[in-house]
């Protein structure tokens, strides 16, 4: 086991670097000069041709690519993340600012729609047919099938025009106003999260139906467990492998649709970041971003495959 | 009783054999809301088919001297920022949804279902290392933030947003069917197939295939409304079809600009988006449910 472990580690190594290789050439693919993209848009009218070759050669981008990849590569490692075209400020500094936002209200979401997940897939796959399971079916149902920006416009025009009961947008940092902060919070951590909630209780709910017909759980009502024993012992255990696969694509879902929400709310985050850097070929935002959004992920799915085999001994690692 | 009238009350008893097809049909179409789905379905490929001669108005004639309308009998969903009219905006919106969708699918399940049964089937060999590790690769990228970029590096056409979203939506497929196949693998079916000489071809697509292929179908069918989703959310960003072209997502996005003067711009087409990803996963589960091999062949 701790072998395995090990070797994903390494492996999540090298994909990570590949990773990065990928997008430091994919990203000189595009039409397009980042430094014309940033003259023209901040409107600088009069540069010269030195100036410009000045700046070529002040990012390095006059450099031949494999060159540059290496040397990007080396501060990286040194910690330092190279500096913006765009936003002229250091890559370490933007992402330093912008992060916690994201994680916030992504970690928020991220554990809201586990537990609230889990707990009402639970529940809808017990008590199928019932009244809980006809309240949950439907609404994980719209739950996968709003888009998300949708449902935040909605909510942006119903509790913030229409009510003005919450902040239409914007950020403030629980340390500066907490209270603001969570209020600003509410809808966006309700549209990160609803996806993943949904997805999960449906998931949870088939796993659970599908479970209780399998012959150990037979088994075990006719050798008289209680329903607590049967359902914590038994049939959770069996019934969560599929939601840990989804808790992987969950952190991906959670961070692609931050791009979306912080778009609605108009929250500098992470996501933000990430689509105006694409928009300006900011590269070396790119490739930071890249960096940090990979490396989450692929702790998230070693985490995943791992829990995989503690769940299921039949699942064997070699 | 009789020893015959017992073997009769035994044989009565039994499930009923018939025809799969006709299972099929009599489970399939015993859902209401199946039907709707269906319905629904059916009308989006109708006004995807025909939006030429379903459309009141032409969707890029701008008018300026009617921009703004509120909901009226000319205008059923009022019209835009340039006197275009919602409603047809709307049915000329269903190509581009149905284009992507199908399309995309299409080409990610294939594909994804063939990586992963052969990973999954070969979980020692270093084709299941490459295959999954490739996977890794892909899925360490949010679809969205991986479909936006590889839009940006292939230019924002309608093609480039099908190539980017059915590479992202590969791994899904593919990890999902891995799964399904060293779990199905580990049983005792699988290995007497093996022991009587079965070759691998014909136990990965005889027996472990169609054994994955129920929870696939809801895989492919909830895809299908994801990536309608995904879809929409690319076009909300602006990425896919360009102006005056009709996205329901860069609808949603236009409208959202005037959510305070007439909110009806930004939520119908979300509505529309809704309905059909919606429509999309209850004729999936309604064909989960009468494709289900464990149901075969009893009433």
């Amino acid at each position: 086991m701790a072998a395995y472990i090990i070797r994903r580690i390494i492996w999540a190594a090298i994909i990570l670097v590949l990773l990065t290789v990928i997008v430091f050439f994919a990203m000189r693919l595009l039409p397009g000069d980042p430094l014309m993209i940033y003259v023209a848009q901040s409107q600088i009218s009069s540069i010269g041709p030195e100036a410009l070759e000045k700046m070529r050669h002040d990012y390095g981008l006059d450099r031949p690519i494999i060159t540059q990849y290496f040397d990007w590569a080396g501060k990286v490692l040194r910690g330092d993340l190279g500096k913006s075209i765009f936003y002229s400020d250091s890559v370490g500094k933007l992402i330093i600012t912008r992060l916690p936002r994201t994680a916030q209200i992504g970690i928020t979401a991220f554990v809201i729609a586990t537990i609230l997940g889990t707990l009402t897939g639970l529940m809808a796959g017990l008590r199928r047919g019932k009244l809980a399971d006809q309240l949950i079916t439907p609404l994980a149902y719209i739950g996968i099938t709003i888009p998300v920006f949708w449902l935040g416009i909605i909510l942006v025009y119903v509790f913030g025009v229409t009510l003005h009961w919450l902040p239409i947008g914007g950020y403030v940092s629980p340390f500066d106003n907490f209270w603001l902060n969570a209020r600003q919070l509410v809808m966006p951590v309700a549209c990160e999260s609803v996806l993943g909630l949904a997805s999960m209780s449906r998931q949870m709910r088939s796993s659970v139906l599908e479970v209780a017909r399998q012959d150990y759980i037979r088994t075990a009502w006719s050798k008289g467990l209680g329903e607590r024993v049967i359902v914590l012992r038994h049939m959770l255990k069996n019934s969560l492998i599929p939601i840990i696969t989804l808790m992987g694509f969950a952190i991906g879902a959670i961070f692609g649709g931050s791009v979306l929400v912080e778009t609605v709310f108009n929250i500098p985050g992470m996501g933000r970041l990430m689509v105006n850097s694409i928009f300006n070929q900011d590269y070396v935002v790119v490739q930071a971003c890249t960096l940090i959004f990979g490396g989450i992920v692929l702790l998230v799915n070693l985490a995943v495959d791992i829990s995989y085999g503690w769940l299921d001994p039949r699942i064997r690692y070699s | 009783m009789t020893i015959e009238a017992k073997a009769n009350s035994a044989f009565s008893e039994a499930p009923v054999r018939v025809s799969e097809w006709k299972r099929f049909r009599r489970v399939f179409f015993s859902r209401k809301i199946v039907i709707f789905g269906l319905v629904v379905l059916l009308l989006l490929v109708i006004a995807a088919i025909f939006a030429p001669y379903l459309a009141p108005y032409d969707p890029y004639a701008i008018d300026m001297r009617s921009t703004y309308q509120s909901i009226s009998a000319d205008h059923w969903l009022g019209t835009d920022s340039l006197g275009r009219d919602t409603l047809s905006r709307l049915i000329y919106g269903t190509r581009t949804t149905i284009q992507v969708g199908f399309v995309t699918t299409a080409f990610a399940a294939i594909v994804g279902m063939l990586l992963g049964i052969l990973a999954g089937y070969f979980s020692d060999k270093p084709i299941n290392m490459i295959i999954m590790r490739t996977m890794d690769l892909l899925i360490s990228f949010p679809s969205i933030i991986l479909a936006l970029f590889l839009a940006a590096i292939l230019g924002g056409g309608i093609q480039n947003v099908i190539i980017a979203l059915a590479i992202s939506s590969l791994p899904g497929y593919a990890r999902v069917m891995h799964g399904l196949t060293l779990s199905i693998k580990e049983n005792d079916y699988i290995l007497s197939e093996r022991a009587m000489g079965s070759s691998s071809i014909r136990t990965m697509l005889s027996h472990i295939l169609p054994n994955a292929l129920a929870p696939m179908i809801v895989l492919i069918t909830l895809q299908l409304g994801t990536l309608i989703l995904a879809e929409a959310g690319l076009s909300f960003l602006g990425v896919g079809i360009k102006p005056p072209g009709a996205a329901w997502g860069a609808m949603v996005n236009a409208g959202y600009g005037d959510l305070t003067r007439l909110p009806i711009l930004s939520f119908a087409p979300g509505i529309a988006i809704m309905l059909v990803v919606f429509a999309f996963n209850l004729v999936g589960d309604g064909l989960r449910d009468a494709l289900d091999p464990r149901l075969r062949g009893t009433l």
